[in-house]
């Protein structure tokens, strides 16, 4: 997975040894290239709008102190993704049985007729319950092929699968989400 | 007739704008409802959380992380002793229950080992493999080559999906 950037920017690899050789700014660089792909992520993962800033600013502080861990065989953004992944799923554990009602939808476009902004408020709602109760590695290929635009090759590495078991998650999302939404 | 398969793998490129539907999709698409459906969701999917992250305080973010790295810079990826020994006492207690209480009887084996195991219930296997890790290797137990999900053809994934699903 690739961020897009223009060609004279420097890659995530290189932000990375900078930031290992002491260079803040390639952090805050990094930060600044990946935490609104990751929000998407969580949002769209099922984290609450009041907890994005908070999960993705742990995820951040996580992922910077444990950069042995990342190889480069995966996108740097994919790792990311998968701790943020890990992180939403214990913060859920941890919530569970909070009943959270959110009185505002950030799924609205804004300035649409009412009647219009309900119904698109609601579909977004329920797509984001049924991508909550999919199996997590199916969730997180299909996120990962549909926000990120991801092919099989790219998300196999980034989810320790081979490329025809994602093909194959995705398809069964896919299915899973049709059934439950059509 | 445009093939739905293949429209189906080029809806999220469409959904991104790097790719286009041709006008014979487009019919198909007016035509089909399963594809219509798809399309729908896979439209929406494509741009959920957009608006929900647009207040993102990036440059906040950025900020309070580096200052916790500079009060934390790096992650002791090793277990603490303590934590460690105690995993390790924790496994060979359960394996020497597991061996005293062995069942006599074919078929019971999987099932009282699970009952001596409860604790391992809640560990996903990200998490048992981190235990793993810190575990010496036990003399005299055989080595257990268990597949990953990622080991299987598309055949067998489909048949473990099937299974679970129902």
């Amino acid at each position: 997975m690739t961020a897009p950037k223009p060609a004279d920017q420097p890659s995530d690899l290189s932000l990375v040894a900078a930031y290992r050789n002491g260079d803040e700014r390639a952090a805050a660089e990094l930060v600044g290239r990946h935490a609104q792909a990751l929000g998407r992520f969580l949002y769209a993962s099922g984290a609450a709008p009041s907890d994005l800033d908070d999960l993705v600013q742990e995820t951040f502080f996580r992922a910077f102190r444990a950069l042995d861990g990342w190889r480069g065989d995966a996108a740097f953004r994919s790792w990311l993704f998968r701790i943020g992944a890990n992180l939403r799923r214990d913060h859920f554990r941890r919530e569970r049985g909070r009943v959270v009602v959110s009185l505002l939808d950030h799924d609205i476009p804004a300035g649409a007729d009412p009647a219009q902004e309900a119904v698109a408020g609601e579909s977004a709602e329920r797509l984001r319950d049924e991508l909550a109760r999919l199996p997590r590695l199916q969730r997180e290929v299909f996120l990962l092929r549909v926000q990120e635009g991801l092919d099989y090759d790219a998300i196999a590495v980034a989810c320790g699968t081979t490329p025809g078991a994602a093909r194959v998650h995705y398809h069964h999302a896919v299915k899973r989400l049709k059934e439950f939404l059509a | 007739m445009s093939d739905p398969s293949h429209l189906s793998e080029r809806m999220p490129a469409v959904a991104h704008g790097g790719q286009a539907w041709t006008a014979l999709d487009q019919r198909h698409l007016a035509a089909c409802a399963d594809c219509a459906a798809e399309w729908a969701i896979i439209r929406r999917a494509a741009h959920l959380g957009h608006d929900a992250t647009a207040s993102l305080d990036v440059a906040g973010i950025a900020d309070r992380v580096l200052g916790r790295l500079r009060e934390r810079p790096a992650a002791d990826r090793r277990p603490r002793p303590l934590v460690r020994w105690a995993l390790v006492g924790a496994l060979a207690a359960t394996l020497a229950l597991a061996f005293v209480f062995r069942p006599d009887g074919p078929g019971e084996g999987p099932a009282r080992l699970h009952a001596l195991l409860p604790e391992l219930e809640g560990l996903d296997a990200e998490e048992m493999e981190a235990m793993f890790e810190v575990l010496p290797a036990a003399p005299g137990l055989p080595e257990i080559g268990l597949p990953g999900l990622g080991e299987l053809t598309e055949d067998e994934i489909e048949s473990v999906l099937r299974t679970l699903e129902g």
